[in-house]
């Protein structure tokens, strides 16, 4: 059995993270077809990728998931099955599919993004149970289940065969060999590398593909430090709609800690990922220059922090923190309350530690970094660069 | 400060349907204007000198819109509107702050990848690791067009690589000449070529100028005498040399 995840809004051109069209659901029907027609294998899981979509409204879910579940039930696709997974059950209006799945009598089962089970279409408690059981244990059989909740082992096997034949486990592996629910879905590792880890390896991939990492450089970096290898983020953030995702994969750690304020550094990536966190935190954002006279930073366009700010530090890298100090000294002087920091890569390899403060970062990669005094090119007498990293006022 | 609107704009727009439909755009156009830039002080009174012998006596600062990131939203929506249609494959942008936000907005709708252009001694280079091949479409987007100088050698950039340029897409046009001197398709949300002008020194008279005297402050504060000399720098072109940008990559510190 092959697990594949599925990025709905990939496909979508229009709107980004709320799909609400009626037509918008139709064209994704068309793509989820072929999708699954193309499947090499005659059993398969296709994941939905819940992780970045803000709003679904029932229209589209009217036109979308309940025509594909339907044919899937007649089993017009081969031993095939959808299942949505990173759904943020406070953000989407999960009532209103729940409701549309009821009236068409189907079943559409989704995982939340912290972890949980959700059965939407649920029509008793006892099956939800099951599949809460079944979704723990995938070497149990239906006598267990029938001593789970406490009924006959026959009326376990109709539960089961009930939701066999609703396309939430597999029937056919029910009734002899073990429930085998999802295996490819549930066998822990996999499922916890399709989950959790697919965000950071498709950026550390993306890093590798669009060739960021410059080796054999030589450049100072404003801390002192000396630099082999340096990382140029902006070619991955080049894609739209990957940089709209590390932004809201950032924005979803802070997002119960009423940021006001982000406080950035004013360079392209920056500014691109500031605005996508403070869409979805609702906060303005602050960009940041140098100032000339004194070696510190000072907000642009003469914005002025407010005491009492609660601010959101926000670096696309953390390479010895220097930047994220003079920040720090940024908040502080403006009478800002610091309550995280984001960044995208930490090439500190956690060494920097701002204890004090929730740091949440995206990937970590470890770059050849020398501090000063023994950088190994200057030794060879390779001139370096200074890379400038920060703007001018 | 003068306001967007002429004051005889109900006149000039008649009762016909399409005079009421343009009418209650100016109208949402002015509030939009009036809640996004005048409300958020964005538009600095002074003197300042754009490239060659631009003046004007107003800075429009966009960096107070996109202080609020729902303002921006509000005009990505508007940006993206005429070009909904087109199948966008490449978004280009010659600037690197705003504008580029603004780019990245409009590319997520379409799907697009986005490329800035390299600025080395004021000196607009298409980006060196851009590949345009015949098939691309090409949109190219900005916050605001002063001169038009950065988008007429983007345009000639992209016609020499044989791409097709669907057109641009900015939020003001300032610019002194008319728009359709650029040979594409040109789409702004304001217009602000008549209330807050660029003047064309070697035609008009800087009014600014004639009262203050030449201490004309640049969007970086350059001095105007570095001004001169970098116009005479210009004239030769330097090919980029070395992988060293003057906008960072990233912070790495």
């Amino acid at each position: 059995m092959t697990a594949t995840l599925y990025d709905m809004t990939m496909d979508l051109k229009d709107e980004y993270t709320s799909l609400v069209s009626r037509v918008l659901g139709e064209q994704l029907q068309v793509t989820l077809y072929s999708k699954l027609s193309a499947c090499p294998s005659d059993d398969g899981v296709l994941l939905l990728d819940f992780s970045v979509v803000t709003s679904v409204h029932e229209s589209f879910v009217d036109e979308f998931l309940v025509p594909v579940l339907k044919s899937l039930e007649r089993g017009e696709a081969g031993d095939k099955y959808i299942v949505g997974v990173n759904v943020d059950q406070e953000r989407l209006n999960l009532k209103g599919i729940d409701d549309l799945m009821q009236r068409n009598n189907l079943l559409f089962l989704t995982f939340l993004k912290d972890g949980g089970t959700l059965l939407l279409g649920s029509p008793n408690r006892q099956s939800i149970e099951a599949i809460e059981f079944v979704h723990k244990s995938e070497k149990e059989t239906a006598a267990h289940l029938a001593v789970q909740l406490n009924v006959a082992e026959s009326e376990a096997q109709s539960i089961l065969s009930f939701l066999g034949k609703h396309r939430v486990i597999r029937e056919r592996h029910a009734q002899d060999v073990g429930l085998d629910f999802f295996q490819a879905l549930l066998d822990s590792s996999e499922r916890t590398r399709l989950l959790k880890h697919s965000f950071q390896e498709e950026l550390l991939e993306r890093i590798d593909r669009q060739r960021a990492i410059e080796r054999n450089a030589h450049y100072q970096l404003p801390s002192g430090y000396h630099a082999e290898e340096f990382l140029h983020l902006s070619r991955v953030l080049d894609d739209a709609r990957f940089s709209a995702r590390i932004a809201v994969f950032l924005a979803d750690a802070f997002k119960n800690d009423e940021i006001d304020v982000i406080l950035t550094v004013k360079t392209p990536n920056n500014l691109v990922l500031a605005q996508g966190i403070g869409d979805y935190l609702d906060a303005k954002v602050v960009p940041a220059i140098l100032d000339q006279v004194e070696a510190r930073l000072v907000p642009a366009s003469n914005i002025r922090l407010k005491q009492g700010d609660r601010a959101l530090i926000l670096v696309d890298v953390i390479g010895t923190g220097w930047v994220v100090n003079l920040l720090l000294a940024l908040a502080s002087n403006g009478g800002a309350n610091v309550e995280g920091i984001a960044a995208v890569v930490d090439l500190s390899e956690a060494k920097v530690g701002f204890t004090l403060t929730k740091t949440v970062t995206a990937a970590s990669l470890t770059l050849k970094m020398y501090s000063p005094g023994e950088c190994p090119l200057c030794a060879q007498k390779i001139p370096w660069i200074p890379a400038r990293i920060l703007p001018r006022a | 400060m003068p306001s967007l609107c002429s004051e005889n704009t109900l006149d000039t727009c008649s009762n016909t349907a399409s005079g009421l439909k343009r009418f209650v755009t100016v109208e949402t156009n002015h509030i939009l204007f009036r809640t996004l830039f005048l409300d958020n002080e964005a538009i600095r009174d002074g003197h300042f000198v754009f490239t060659q012998w631009f003046h004007s006596r107003f800075l429009i600062d966009f960096g107070r819109v996109l202080h609020d990131t729902r303002s921006s939203n509000k005009l990505l929506a508007k940006m993206f509107e005429p070009f909904r249609g087109e199948s966008v494959t490449k978004v280009i942008t010659p600037n690197i702050t705003e504008g580029y936000v603004l780019a990245h907005g409009v590319a997520k709708k379409f799907n697009a990848k986005v490329y800035r252009a390299d600025r080395r001694e004021g000196i607009i280079y298409t980006p060196t690791d851009l590949e345009i091949s015949t098939r691309d479409k090409v949109l190219l987007v900005d916050d605001g067009i002063n001169t038009g100088n950065s988008m007429r050698q983007l345009l000639s950039d992209i016609a020499k690589a044989g791409a097709t340029c669907c057109g641009i897409t900015v939020c003001i046009s300032r610019c002194p000449f008319p728009l359709s001197d650029f040979g594409v398709r040109v789409e702004t949300i304001f217009d602000l070529s008549t209330t807050y002008p660029i003047v064309n020194t070697q035609v008009d008279n800087c009014d600014q100028c004639a009262t203050l005297g030449i201490v004309a402050a640049r969007l970086d504060s350059e001095p105007l005498e570095k001004e001169k000399e970098r116009l005479m720098f210009m004239k030769v072109r330097l090919k980029p040399t070395s992988a060293y940008a003057e906008w960072p990559s990233s912070t790495v510190d």
